[in-house]
């Protein structure tokens, strides 16, 4: 079935077609959230949040971007919520508490290159982060995350070029 | 531009798989989850929507019943019985015929 058939399907009520939608797109959120709290646990609870929030707003979405650009949108929003609820501008836990992996020595290496690379996105702000990942690791337009983040398109610019700076700063 | 580049390479979503960091979500039991939701939203707007009936029928019998005579009082009553099972049959038939989802 086609995205667009199930979608119409899922806005019908069909659990099966609402069921396949989710696990299309969840690996995708899952990736982008992880990004953007710098946190495992926090991931998964707004991943799961935000999957609810979709399923329960299925009716309001109306095919402007893809499903998972929407998706997107809603964990940002519930991401803000979460740090609004918490009065924190952004998470401040050590990278010291991560949780062991299972068959984790194989990966180890890439484990610890993993952690050095949440460690240099986690010494940004969320807003910053936030459109650096979408734009250097989902490929999306200025204009788009302009309407993803609801900021002008000279803002995001300057947040993405921040990001850029810091980063040399770092390599440098 | 090393951490750049290596910063891009680690977190691309399938070495995060790759490293265990995506979980697998029960997408299934998201959906019952919000369902139960749902229903409780709508059972609550039901019963809202009930209350308001019942306290406009109960306004209308009191404004009645003081304004106008006895006489009157049931007379009105009587041509206005009608109108409660059409108010109210929306409501019952939201609650007992609920499309639930498929």
């Amino acid at each position: 079935m086609e995205v667009a058939e199930l979608i119409k399907q899922a806005k019908l009520g069909n659990k099966s077609a609402l069921n396949t939608l989710l696990q299309q797109n969840y690996k995708k959120l899952y990736g982008f959230v992880i990004k953007m709290t710098t946190d495992e646990d926090l991931a998964e609870d707004i991943t799961q949040e935000t999957l609810l929030k979709a399923v329960i707003n299925i009716n309001s979405y109306k095919c402007k971007s893809s499903f998972s650009t929407w998706l997107i949108q809603i964990s940002i929003n519930t991401y803000k919520d979460y740090l609004r609820k918490n009065r924190r501008l952004d998470p401040a836990e050590s990278l010291e508490d991560f949780p062991s992996v299972e068959n984790f020595k194989n990966n180890a290496m890439m484990r610890l290159e993993y952690e050095e690379a949440i460690k240099e996105l986690k010494s940004m702000t969320y807003k910053k982060r936030t459109a650096f990942i979408l734009k250097h690791y989902y490929g999306y337009s200025l204009e788009e995350i302009s309407i993803i983040m609801d900021c002008p398109i000279g803002t995001v610019k300057s947040r993405i070029n921040k990001c850029i700076e810091r980063l040399r700063q770092i390599i440098c | 531009m090393e951490v750049y580049v290596l910063e891009k390479q680690v977190l691309r979503d399938d070495n995060l798989e790759a490293l265990n960091i995506i979980k697998e979500i029960d997408t299934l039991s998201i959906i019952n989850k919000a369902e139960e939701i749902m229903k409780k939203r709508e059972a609550k707007k039901i019963n809202l929507i009930g209350i308001t009936i019942c306290m406009l029928l109960l306004i209308f019998n009191v404004t009645t019943g003081v304004v106008c005579g006895v006489k009157t009082f049931f007379i009105l009553q009587i041509s206005f019985l009608w109108l409660s099972p059409i108010l109210i049959f929306p409501v019952i038939k939201k609650y007992f015929f609920r499309e639930e989802l498929k």
